[in-house]
């Protein structure tokens, strides 16, 4: 799992959006590899977006995979944008843009067979949007809660990964029950008897599966930062976010 | 949307589609680690130790935590004095409404000054961040007071002098109670852990909130109808959400439920659930306390019934009545209260049933006066019936969740709701013959949420095809979208209401599904309303109820909007008949009509094609 992106050869290791930002308008392929993957991790915000704003899950469907042929372009770097140290409000800022200026223009592109597309599960996605909270959260709203799940989502199954590259799958599988402590009805002397491991030792590996979340946790949001000194604040946004 | 579940750990209702399940705030603050690295940041979810610097305070410890706030021991550096600072959550920060009510509580303690009620300092906001501070008391809550033989404070005392102590201390809160009610306010959640016993034993109230300030509009913030309060304490009018009939009475029973609490050790009603707790609290007499407890004193248990009433209107006039009554019990007076009677406890019981005292009545067994209570009783019912209403509702909204923790828990592919069964649920009689079809839906978090979006729906359809074969729809949820859709095309499954945007998939795994309606609204295609048959469905009956030609669509906004095409094609002079290929039925005029003079009307407006029927956009 890479989770950062070395450039210039110097040995310089940023984050993802870091180097998109860096790279600017040059075609570096790193730059295009690294704003390819946040697209494809970060997609579905925008699909809710775009469904919450009245749009039917179809043309949610398509406004999101042209914006994203546009976005892969790298047309918006070049905008004057307040938002652009973090990848969540550049985003959705130029979707916004995109929604108001471009759509037309870029359906008439798609039409002439000039286009990039993000692969996804579109059946997934509405039905990700069907369980999403009725109609009283703003467009905006429900960008920043499903960015938010998406992340937590994200991060989750990383640490799933890992755990399952490093053959402990089943470890996680049984200990990843308690990574809140809030579902408190499955014991730490119940799941020590199944793992055949001491329940202090099972307290330890908790801890440390935890510690591990958090770690990766913030990895990831600095992965959408152009300065990861902002992570603390991004997690407070992001707390906001879903109250 | 399925109600989601509350966090054992914050509080906050963790959303179906959490990740893996996980309460996402509990999961975001991993992200912190254990220590915040700006020490001049609001604290979050405040649950973290450690002297932290607010404003003119240091938070010490935390001591308490509610639904609105966050209570800490704190230190008051320009006062150098103790306090205690009640902060709202800072993830409940965005809703107004709770700002207004979290400020509606300090106001409305703020406007109290009792020697037995909490006092206010200071209320504010402070970077961000609102809270009040308040006297810190030092003791406990009454709660931690009671064991399961009652109310024990020191050392070990007779029965008699136990007693006087807790007359004492209700009679002291029951003042303070009036006062407040003196002053306009209504506490609503009177309960042991909101009254704290210092070192000397005295009451203090505190925690106004869901505190009603009458006499001033916007006052009660609370959702129209929605229960606010602890089940166990909360009088029967409250327990229905009637919160316009909540009255100074209201709190009389609260004190009465603590009073009962106090002598035998639990309170009134108390059932497995919050649920079941109100049920009892609204159907069920409370046993009697000398029917528990041998010792109990008569006349303490009497005043304790009095206050317990289900009529708030049988109960003490006001809490200070209540206290008047203690304290002439602790002076070795006679009380004023009553025990009830045979006759009293008879017209209890034809008030809880009504068909039955009736029915005695009539075939005249019990006394005229009795016949005349159950008359009264009769005329009450309907009332009744709807203030029952309310906790049913709460009875289906379990159901419902027992149904996501099977889905959750289970491996099946998928689960049938049979007819009846969605009868039952949506409170009319089952359907005693007719043909059975299956109509199905795919989730894969939360059949609950699907089942209050089709039962409607459904019932709609049995109630409204009048043809000559009634029908039956039994209601299956599959898991999977793949498996729906095998289903339909073996002929499983009748109908199927796919996630809108699956269908070009669907089309392109199966050309025998069709697609049978779409509908735009002033040209913008906002709602999606899909339902797939196939072709040669091979529902026999059907044909014969609503001419083979089984269609139905459904949008994401209205249980009824797949009646608008049919009415939109009347409009137009479209008879079914004429439809080349596509299969469109004809309503029934009933419906038709229903649906033109119905609150659907606005939508007549919606436009929509069928492929091959209308010229098909070219713009899509």
């Amino acid at each position: 799992m890479s989770t950062s992106v070395s450039i210039s050869g110097g040995g310089f290791n940023t984050t993802h959006w870091s180097v998109v930002m860096l790279a600017g308008q040059e075609a570096s392929p790193q730059a295009a590899s690294a704003l390819e993957e946040l697209c494809r991790n970060y997609w579905y915000p925008l699909y809710a977006y775009a469904r919450r704003q009245g749009q039917s899950s179809a043309d949610a469907q398509d406004l999101t995979q042209q914006f994203f042929a546009v976005f892969l372009e790298k047309k918006y770097f070049g905008l004057a944008n307040p938002d652009r140290g973090r990848f969540r409000s550049f985003l959705l800022g130029s979707f916004k843009h995109f929604l108001a200026n471009e759509y037309h223009r870029s359906r008439t592109a798609k039409r002439g067979g000039k286009c990039a597309f993000v692969s996804w599960e579109e059946t997934e996605a509405e039905a990700h949007y069907m369980n999403e909270p009725a109609a009283e959260l703003t467009p905006d709203k429900l960008f920043e809660q499903a960015w938010a799940l998406t992340l937590l989502h994200k991060v989750m199954e990383k640490l799933r990964e890992e755990h399952a590259q490093a053959e402990k799958k089943e470890i996680f599988e049984a200990l990843e029950v308690l990574i809140t402590g809030e579902k408190s009805e499955v014991t730490y002397q119940a799941i020590g008897e199944r793992l055949n491991m001491s329940e202090s030792a099972v307290k330890m590996a908790v801890s440390r599966l935890r510690k591990r979340y958090g770690e990766m946790l913030r990895n990831e949001i600095a992965q959408t930062l152009a300065e990861p000194a902002g992570i603390e604040d991004e997690l407070r946004h992001l707390l906001h976010a879903l109250s | 949307m399925s109600a989601a579940r509350k966090c054992r750990g914050c509080g906050t209702d963790v959303p179906s589609n959490a990740p893996f399940g996980h309460c996402p705030k509990c999961l975001l603050e991993l992200g912190f680690g254990p220590v915040p690295e700006r020490m001049d940041a609001p604290p979050l979810l405040l649950a973290k130790g450690g002297e932290r610097p607010f404003g003119d305070y240091y938070l010490l410890d935390q001591i308490g935590r509610g639904g609105m706030g966050v209570i800490y021991k704190a230190r008051q550096v320009t006062l150098n004095r103790r306090v205690a600072i009640k902060l709202v959550r800072p993830d409940e920060l965005p809703s107004a409404t709770l700002i207004q009510r979290f400020h509606l509580e300090a106001e409305a303690a703020a406007s109290l000054h009792h020697p037995n009620i909490v006092p206010i300092y200071e209320t504010g906001e402070h970077e961000g961040q609102h809270f009040f501070s308040m006297e810190l008391i030092d003791g406990k809550g009454l709660d931690r007071y009671i064991t399961n033989g009652g109310f024990a404070f020191g050392e070990e005392k007779s029965p008699r002098s136990r007693n006087e102590q807790i007359a004492r201390i209700m009679a002291k809160v029951a003042r303070a109670v009036d006062y407040a009610h003196q002053h306009g306010v209504l506490h609503r959640d009177l309960k042991p852990s909101n009254i704290l016993l210092d070192a000397q034993c005295e009451p203090h109230l505190t925690d106004f909130g869901v505190a009603k300030v009458t006499g001033r509009p916007g006052s009660s913030l609370t959702a129209s109808g929605a229960i606010m309060g602890t089940p166990s304490y909360m009088a029967p009018e409250q327990a229905v959400g009637k919160t316009k009939r909540v009255t100074t009475a209201a709190d009389t029973y609260s004190l009465g439920a603590i009073l009962y609490e106090m002598l035998i050790g639990h309170p009134p009603f108390r059932g497995d659930t919050p649920v079941e707790t109100l049920k009892q609290v609204v159907e069920e007499e409370p046993r009697h306390p000398s029917t528990l407890k041998d010792s109990i004193d008569r006349d303490l248990a009497t005043i304790c019934m009095k206050c317990l009433e289900k009529e708030p209107q049988r109960r003490y006039a006001s809490a200070a009545a209540l206290a008047e009554d203690l304290e002439r019990w602790l002076r070795h007076e006679p009380i004023l209260a009553r025990p009830i009677g045979p006759l009293g406890r008879m017209g209890r019981w034809c008030r809880r049933e009504p068909t039955l005292a009736g029915l005695a009545a009539g075939i005249g067994v019990c006394l005229v006066a009795i016949a005349v209570v159950a008359l009264a009783a009769y005329r009450n019912a309907e009332a009744s019936r709807q203030q029952l209403q309310s906790v049913t509702d709460e009875l289906i909204q379990d159901q419902l969740n027992q149904l996501d923790n099977f889905w959750t828990n289970s491996t099946d592919i998928s689960i049938t709701i049979p007819s009846e069964r969605l009868a039952r649920l949506t409170s009319r009689p089952p359907r005693q013959a007719g043909t059975r079809v299956t109509f199905g839906v795919y989730t894969h978090t939360s059949p609950s949420d699907m089942l209050t979006r089709f039962a409607p729906f459904i019932s709609f359809l049995e109630t409204n095809t009048a043809g000559p074969i009634p029908l039956r729809i039994d209601f299956v949820i599959y898991r999977h979208y793949s498996d729906a859709v095998q289903a339909l095309a073996e002929g499983r499954l009748g109908f199927m209401r796919p996630g809108p945007g699956a269908y070009i998939r669907a089309r392109q795994r199966n050309p025998g599904l069709l697609v049978l309606a779409k509908q735009l609204h002033n040209g913008q295609p906002i709602i999606y309303g899909v339902i797939f048959t196939r072709a040669d469905s091979g529902i026999v009956d059907l044909k014969k109820d609503i001419g083979g030609k089984s269609v139905a669509s459904a949008d994401d906004d209205s249980t009824f909007g797949n009646y608008v095409p049919k009415a939109y094609f009347r409009e137009q002079g479209i008879h079914m008949r004429d439809l080349p290929k596509w299969k469109y039925v004809g309503a029934h005029d009933e419906t038709v009509k229903q649906v033109l003079r119905g609150p659907m009307t606005s939508e007549l407006q919606t436009r929509m094609w069928l492929r091959g029927l209308c010229p098909k956009r070219t713009s899509r």
